[in-house]
């Protein structure tokens, strides 16, 4: 049985003029214990949305999520409360999301005292291996968030996530936040915690470079909806999505860019959450859009085990990937890349 | 070959805390050649964005120029007089920020924020800079035109915001334009549009580019030359298949490895390897080792790099790193 089961996810924001933002329609996947599940796209796709109904930090409007034995969208008060050290959240932002007031142990203990898990010395215990788990020194406990920078803050975010043992790590963007250098050290730890600790991750990201080195999984979300899943290495040797292939040609490395590699620059901006299109929701981005793409909503199927593409045309199209793929390093940018 | 159109000369700024005076810039020297983008690169804190506000004479109370001279063709900017700043300021230097939604005014139309800086640079009746300012959205790929000089900010997207900026920023047909993280805000595929319009405005105008980034990926899109700030020191400078392909100073390599590269096609089925790291962070203000500056973060650094000031040192006729071990790693390379 898988750890995580999302079923029908549908989370709606009703507006005063009676009308609603469709944040969330209809995603369902599942995550097997140990996996690392990506989930890419960009702001408004409904990726950060998805992570804070996993955490009950939202009620979806219809659907379910599992974990493990517990229903969690059935759970709630002290029945929520008792099951919440089996998931935990990392937030994009380690400066608004550690209390100020609140000295760099004290946040790394307060999940445990507000589950009231273990005695008060084992807590403190715990607090010591996971500050040593971060890489951050014993005598850190006694600093406050502002005395430390940026990605030590996030190592006491991730710290303070990881301190009830918890089954699942939902990851909001977690490096975003950060310098390049910083992203790095950030990134190879939470690979490693991973390893060391046989945890499993729902990570959202808006770069699949990232999501590639962490992931087991992709799934790519394209306003409210999962339009591409398939794991990591089918993904990025077999993507059939057009959207999918403009967030690839985006996350290309410089050294790749400063070759020929193919553009696959989409046009315009997604359009609004309020009041989708009835048939593709990216048809009016898509280069290959058709008639069929605009009148008929193409339903999530599976074109190998694992792999699930919401696209009229997928594996019908020569995708540029192709060419993505195919370019090698050593030549120099000529200039004059190819669009789309 | 072309005169440049920017020209930093050993450039430095301080700041006087009240306390203590520090060094934020030292000995920074670029050029921007016309029709050009210069990408300067570093982590925070390295001094990218003080060099941008230095050229702009828009430094913040308490940091100054205190050596070094800005030329803007033939004339020395840390010299001129506040009025004459502001004279050039939106006209013949303009600036792109971050983030477009606080950096446009959110009560005033599109139409009026354009205007604005026709009107006052170049003294043209509101009709005429009305007709200018059409030119502009439809020069930076905006639809109906027409209609989106009434909107006000929040009635756009954020991409749309930033080719409003960008049509500001080019009214006057700046000779340089300094664009700070103009991307940074944005969404990936909508990053992509902005690199190639910007591309695109470049070779129209003939118009320089500073482009201050964190992001490599950025300098390949854009950059024709690369600036690496490191500490307030300019550590490397080169074409940017230079910075890319073959960087030599130990922090550009050291950069170049924190980033994921993506492995598409048969790679996809390799393992990624472990990303490289730097070690530690950029030091704070007033705390700057006085030898190199990088040495406490270098895996090369030995006890000459501590405590002798590095040389600059030509790796090409185009490329320089100011670095003891350059010759070293490239013997072993």
């Amino acid at each position: 049985m898988s750890l995580l089961e999302v079923r029908d996810l549908t989370i709606r924001f009703p507006l005063a003029s009676g009308l609603a933002v469709h944040a969330v329609d209809g995603v369902s996947f599942t995550v097997d214990e140990g996996e690392s599940y990506g989930i890419v796209g960009e702001s408004g796709s409904g990726k950060s949305t998805t992570a804070r109904a996993l955490m009950r930090l939202l009620e979806p409007s219809s659907g379910s999520v599992r974990l493990g034995d517990h229903i969690l969208t059935e759970l709630d008060g002290n029945a929520l409360i008792e099951v919440r050290h089996l998931l935990q959240m990392i937030f994009q932002d380690p400066y608004s999301s550690l209390n100020p007031r609140l000295r760099a142990g004290d946040a790394v203990r307060e999940p445990l005292d507000l589950m009231r898990l273990g005695t008060r010395k084992e807590r403190d215990e715990r607090v010591r291996q996971m500050l040593h788990a971060v890489g951050l020194h014993p005598e850190a406990a006694r600093l406050f968030p502002h005395q430390f920078s940026g990605g030590q803050r996030q190592r006491l975010c991730i710290a303070r996530a990881l301190v009830t043992e918890p089954k699942l790590v939902v990851c909001d963007e977690p490096v975003s936040a950060l310098d390049v250098a910083i992203q790095a050290q950030i990134l190879n730890m939470l690979r490693r915690l991973q390893e060391e600790k046989g945890l499993t991750y729902v990570f959202i990201s808006h770069d699949l470079a990232v999501i590639q080195h962490i992931c087991t999984h992709v799934a790519v979300m394209y306003m409210g909806e999962i339009v591409e899943e398939a794991p990591v290495a089918r993904f990025f040797s077999a993507a059939s999505h057009p959207y999918s292939w403009s967030l690839m040609a985006a996350a290309l490395s410089p050294q790749d860019r400063m070759h020929d590699a193919p553009d696959f620059t989409i046009e315009g901006e997604p359009p609004s959450p309020i009041d989708p299109p009835k048939g593709c929701r990216f048809a009016g981005r898509c280069p290959f859009a058709s008639g069929k793409c605009r009148a008929e909503k193409p339903g999530l199927r599976t074109v190998e085990r694992g792999h699930r593409v919401a696209c009229h045309y997928a594996g019908e199209i020569d995708p540029p990937l192709a060419q993505l793929a195919a370019f090698e390093r050593g030549g120099e940018r000529t200039g004059g890349r190819k669009t789309y | 070959m072309t005169s440049p159109v920017l020209n930093i000369e050993d450039l430095k700024v301080e700041v006087d805390t009240g306390e203590a005076v520090h060094t934020v810039l030292d000995g920074v020297t670029l050029r921007l050649l016309p029709g050009q983008t210069l990408g300067v690169v570093g982590e925070s804190g390295c001094g990218k964005s003080m060099t941008a506000l230095a050229v702009m004479g828009l430094l913040p109370d308490r940091f100054r120029v205190t050596r070094g001279s800005i030329f803007l063709g033939s004339e020395d900017l840390v010299e001129a007089k506040p009025s004459r700043l502001r004279a050039l300021r939106g006209n013949a230097l303009s600036m792109i920020f971050q983030e477009p939604m606080t950096s446009l005014n959110p009560v005033m139309t599109v139409e009026r924020q354009i205007t604005e800086v026709i009107e006052l640079h170049q003294k043209k009746p509101h009709a005429e800079a009305r007709e200018m300012a059409l030119e502009m959205l439809r020069a930076v790929q905006i639809s109906s035109p027409e209609e989106r000089l009434a909107a006000y900010p929040h009635e756009l997207s954020g991409g749309m915001r930033q080719r409003v900026m960008i049509a500001i920023a080019l009214a006057c047909r700046p000779r340089v334009i300094i664009a700070d993280e103009p991307t940074t805000a944005l969404d990936v595929t909508v990053q992509a549009q902005i690199f190639r319009l910007l591309r695109e405005l470049r070779d129209q105008t003939r118009t320089a580019i500073m482009l201050i980034t964190h992001d490599l990926g950025a300098i390949a899109e854009m950059a024709d030359d690369v600036a690496v700030l490191y500490a307030g020191k300019c550590v490397e400078t080169g074409t940017a298949a230079d910075i890319l392909n073959r960087p030599s100073h130990p922090y550009t390599r050291g950069l170049m490895n924190c980033i994921p590269r993506l492995q598409l096609g048969e790679r996809a089925f390799e393992r990624t390897e472990a990303l490289g790291e730097i070690v530690g962070m950029v030091p704070p203000l007033g705390r700057f080792p006085t030898a190199c500056r990088f040495s406490p973060r270098c895996p090369l650094a030995d006890d000459r790099c501590r405590n002798e000031p590095p040389p600059l040192v030509d790796v090409d006729p185009s490329h320089a790193a100011l670095c003891w071990k350059v010759r070293q790693m490239d013997a072993a390379a």
